[in-house]
């Protein structure tokens, strides 16, 4: 009962506490309040930029990143193709009869004498730019004897390789100096049937070879060897020549014989 | 949106800057403090100067404000705080009764506590302030944190630093005191 009568005592007091009118803090100490508030207040700015950077900064990376791929793939093709010099002269020397022999049957007796290329300008991609250049009438880079002579000596011993299934032989490093024989434009062109002439190579793909004819510095000697028989076929003329009774020319044959092809070991019988 | 926010939350969003989450914080406490000061000390003047202290010092911890208590527990306890700076500075006695080796139960009323605007109040207002100055210090801020503040046993307890049954204690004294003070306005 008591218990009873205290709750509800408690309960009226209460509402009687709130129901007094104990009045609410002035307007100007709100103001002075909220005011104070604010300047205290750091900019939000600095607090809400990481956030705005954190859900941005993945998506704007994988942007960039494209962007710039998409800028290199594009810029790339455009810039020169640079050649080192230690390119090996192997696929050159493979390559370069094939071309100079085409141009040699499509070029008059008198042509001139072929523009020396380095090696490494006779490959891939740089054969375009041969072309470009030869086109503009542009001098090509000069390349050292040295760099000739090794990349000729490695094309020598690859291509004696094959000259035992039918390609002929490439002369010698010393035959290709200076001071060696000038081919002769006006060698016949039986051997165009050999080696590197089945290949025909179309007229896009001669077109830069126009220019980078030989390996030597005359541009003659390759030529020469490339429209010679084979060695083979220059004895058995020799042969029938001598048992013709015609051994004069027999002689000029031989000699021809050992200046297109000094390496190539004579039988025995025109030793 | 901010407004259905809790004040924990409210009291974040302004220590990150966000100074319209204040408002709201402040909107929801204004009258509350205010009521509590005011009967807590009788004078709206003096009221008014605690209530503003009061507010710049939670302004001033926002920095490193951590919700550990509720916002509520804290910034009455920012109150309590203050009641008994302005205690010491101002009434030794009403210090004293907050200190805990003495016992609010046996502390008799002030008599110098009547409030000066007595008569520009209602009768029943001045009959509920001078039931409450004639309350312990300790007693009053305990029933006026109940009932003006809303806060339950634990956070008064949390707010002036004391045990949860002794909050209890106080609360059952007080309004005992109270309703033998106001029997016939009950």
């Amino acid at each position: 009962m008591n218990d009873h009568l205290e709750s509800l005592q408690e309960e009226a007091l209460r509402k009687l506490v709130r129901g007094v009118p104990v009045g609410e803090p002035p307007v100007d100490l709100d103001a002075a309040i909220l005011a104070a508030a604010m300047s205290a207040a750091p900019p939000i700015r600095t607090r809400h930029r990481p956030n705005w950077w954190r859900r941005l900064r993945a998506p704007l990376a994988v942007t960039v990143t494209a962007l710039l791929a998409t800028m290199l793939v594009l810029v790339a093709p455009r810039q020169p193709a640079v050649a080192p010099a230690s390119v090996p002269a192997v696929a050159p020397a493979e390559q370069a009869p094939a071309p100079v022999e085409t141009r040699e049957a499509a070029a008059p007796a008198t042509s001139q004498p072929a523009v020396l290329l380095p090696p490494a300008a006779r490959g891939g991609i740089v054969h375009e730019r041969s072309g470009r250049e030869a086109s503009k009438g542009g001098e090509p880079p000069p390349a050292s004897l040295p760099q000739v002579a090794k990349a000729i000596g490695e094309a020598r011993s690859i291509a004696t390789d094959r000259a035992e299934a039918s390609g002929p032989p490439l002369p010698s490093p010393a035959s290709m100096q200076p001071g060696a024989q000038p081919a002769r434009s006006d060698e016949p062109t039986a051997g165009a049937d050999h080696g590197a002439s089945k290949v025909a190579p179309t007229s896009a793909d001669t077109a830069p070879f126009r220019a980078t004819p030989a390996f030597s510095r005359e541009g003659t000697i390759a030529p020469l060897k490339a429209q010679s028989p084979a060695p083979e076929r220059h004895v058995a003329e020799i042969r029938a020549l001598r048992r013709q009774g015609r051994n004069d020319e027999a002689d000029r044959r031989l000699a021809e014989l050992r200046r297109l092809f000094p390496d190539y070991e004579l039988p025995a019988d025109l030793r | 949106m901010s407004e259905e926010w809790s004040d924990e939350r409210l009291m974040l969003a302004y220590r990150d800057g966000d100074a319209t989450a204040f408002e709201h914080l402040y909107r929801r406490y204004r009258i509350r403090l205010y009521r509590h000061l005011a009967h807590q000390c009788g004078d709206n003047r003096l009221a008014e100067e605690l209530y503003h202290d009061v507010w710049m010092k939670v302004i001033a911890a926002r920095a490193g404000y951590e919700p550990l208590a509720k916002f509520s527990t804290w910034i009455f306890r920012i109150a309590h705080n203050r009641l008994i700076d302005h205690y010491r500075r101002h009434d030794r006695d009403g210090a004293k009764q907050y200190d805990s080796d003495c016992d609010p139960d046996e502390l008799a009323a002030s008599p110098a506590e009547t409030p000066p605007r007595l008569h520009e109040r209602g009768v029943i207002a001045v009959r509920l302030a001078t039931a409450l100055a004639a309350l312990p210090e300790p007693q009053r801020e305990a029933f006026l944190m109940a009932e003006e503040g809303g806060l339950s046993l634990e956070e008064i307890a949390n707010a002036m630093s004391c045990g949860r049954e002794t909050v209890k204690s106080r609360l059952r004294y007080a309004m005992s005191k109270l309703r033998h003070s106001l029997k016939d306005l009950l």
